[in-house]
């Protein structure tokens, strides 16, 4: 597996866990996300700067489940993330290192979901309200009219 | 010479937001000059004293009513300063800002000029407008164009960029919600334009709890944190007051515009006693429209009520980051979440409301 590693996509991305899930808000484009369970852990440890291996061995030591499964969710979320814009790839490789806290971590392991990240761009409508502005003729800022 | 050059030119680009600043401070000078003189109002929000000085007296009906419920007498030291002018009255130009500041951040926030120490946004919609703050001064200006074209929007929230961005300064975090309750406690109604907030608070008008805001309250940043008044307003669809509450409509202050604009309510010029400062936020609720006869509350988790508070709060205000959504996180973090199922029956809904109360104190 790859010793991907990430990073969260600039100031216009910002992110709360809160009670075990994650809310993440793409302030440039009006959308914004949920994470519960295994993806709240994943978003948690790519925002700490662990590679994909890394994350995958943290979520075989905190639930039970196949590992080309848990493999190829952790791939198939951090994809999505990279899609929506809300990460990207840290431009130097390096190799594992990171420990990553698997939280707390009791006899029974509870099974592994597959993550889905929601996502919601009812708020999208308020960015259009005030648009994104050019530069007219007089050289001032005026509103983009549509179409 | 070429580092000099490089030096040079660093200089003027660090001096670049402070000249443009000092500038628009200067027109506004001006401004007042033409107008006749300055005339100041003083208002008490978020505990802070507030000089709003206007370049004569064009503007002032349309930028302080939603601030007469804070309206405090005159203070030869106001901790804050906002200045304002309008090109239509005074004759006087917004100064062009610097080369670069014709390329903007993402936000509207105005390239070259805004950054750590100088905020400046434009604001669009359907009037430009600029609001740009010295952080370290205490002191902001704001301009529109054209005082008889003021968007009912700003009338009802004026001065919300500036505000956001100083509060923010003063531990205070302005969010997009209304809050209803008594002195020992009240909720948080949170949601996006529609979702049932102004429906709510004014169902309440009548039944004892009273309204810390319906549009936009201030965040504290303590344990219980508190719910503080900014304005004094309310905003509803004029075709769902006319059908969910049409008692209310003699006190619209836009009834001729209700077609093409929010029906607008300042609520402290009709009922000055359902009004109250504040008071420690015991509950958010997230309020639905149902379409059922009945009200029903049903609780949610943190992260719903932090996905349907936070993101409408800071789409809307400008220059929202981190911190920001750190804060209100804060917040719903210390109290129950529900959502409000809000049926038709809207008297109900003052009595769910003190039930939940009395469930959480």
């Amino acid at each position: 597996m790859a010793v991907r590693r990430f990073r969260v996509n600039g100031p216009n991305i910002v992110n709360e866990i809160i009670d075990g899930e994650a809310v993440i808000v793409n302030l440039e484009k009006g959308s914004y996300y949920s994470l519960a369970g295994a993806g709240a852990d994943i978003w948690s440890a790519l925002k700490d700067g662990a590679s994909e291996r890394e994350i995958v061995e943290s979520l075989l030591e905190r639930y039970s489940g196949e590992r080309s499964n848990i493999e190829s969710s952790v791939v198939d979320l951090i994809s999505q993330l990279e899609k929506e814009g809300v990460i990207v790839q840290e431009t130097q490789e390096s190799e594992d290192c990171r420990a990553v806290h698997p939280g707390s971590l009791s006899a029974e392991k509870p099974a592994f979901e597959c993550p889905a990240l929601h996502k919601y761009t009812d708020m999208e409508a308020i960015l259009m309200l005030d648009p994104i502005h050019v530069v007219d003729e007089t050289g001032w800022p005026s509103a983009k009219r549509p179409g | 010479m070429k580092q000099a050059g490089l030096v040079q030119s660093a200089r003027a680009e660090i001096a670049a937001p402070y000249s443009y600043f000092d500038e628009v401070f200067e027109a506004f000078l001006k401004a007042a000059v033409s107008a006749g003189g300055a005339v100041d109002r003083f208002f008490s929000i978020g505990g802070h004293t507030i000089r709003i000085s206007f370049a004569g007296s064009a503007l002032i009906s349309k930028l302080t009513r939603a601030l007469a419920h804070l309206s405090s007498e005159p203070s030869p030291f106001p901790v804050f300063s906002i200045f304002v002018w309008d090109s239509s009255s005074t004759g006087i130009a917004l100064p062009e800002p610097p080369g670069d500041a014709q390329k903007f951040l993402e936000r509207r926030e105005i390239c070259g000029v805004h950054g750590d120490r100088i905020c400046a946004a434009f604001e669009f919609a359907e009037r430009m407008r600029l609001s740009i703050l010295h952080r370290d001064k205490h002191v902001a200006v704001h301009w529109v164009p054209d005082s008889t074209s003021v968007p009912f929007y700003e009338s009802a929230a004026p001065f919300l960029t500036i505000l956001h961005w100083w509060m923010r300064d003063h531990g205070q975090q302005l969010a997009h919600a209304a809050a209803v309750g008594t002195a020992s406690g009240g909720i948080l109604l949170g949601g996006k334009g529609g979702s049932g907030k102004s429906t709510t608070t004014l169902a309440c008008l009548a039944s004892g709890l009273r309204c810390v805001g319906d549009d936009y309250v201030l965040l504290g940043a303590s344990d219980p944190s508190p719910a503080r008044t900014v304005y004094n307003t309310a905003k509803l669809e004029g075709h769902h007051l006319l059908r969910a509450l049409p008692a209310l409509l003699p006190a619209v202050s836009n009834p001729d515009e209700m077609e093409r604009e929010k029906a607008i309510l300042f609520l402290h010029e009709h009922f000055p006693e359902a009004l109250i400062q504040g008071f420690p936020i015991k509950a958010i609720v997230l309020p639905r429209v149902s379409g059922s006869t009945a009200s029903r509350l049903t609780e949610v988790s943190p992260a719903f009520g932090l996905a349907a508070i936070a993101p409408s709060s800071m789409f809307q205000l400008r220059w929202s980051g981190q911190e920001d959504f750190s804060k209100i996180a804060s917040v719903v973090r210390q109290v129950p979440n529900y959502v409000l199922e809000l049926g038709t029956e809207l008297e109900e809904i003052p009595e769910l409301i003190f039930g939940l109360l009395a469930r959480s104190s």
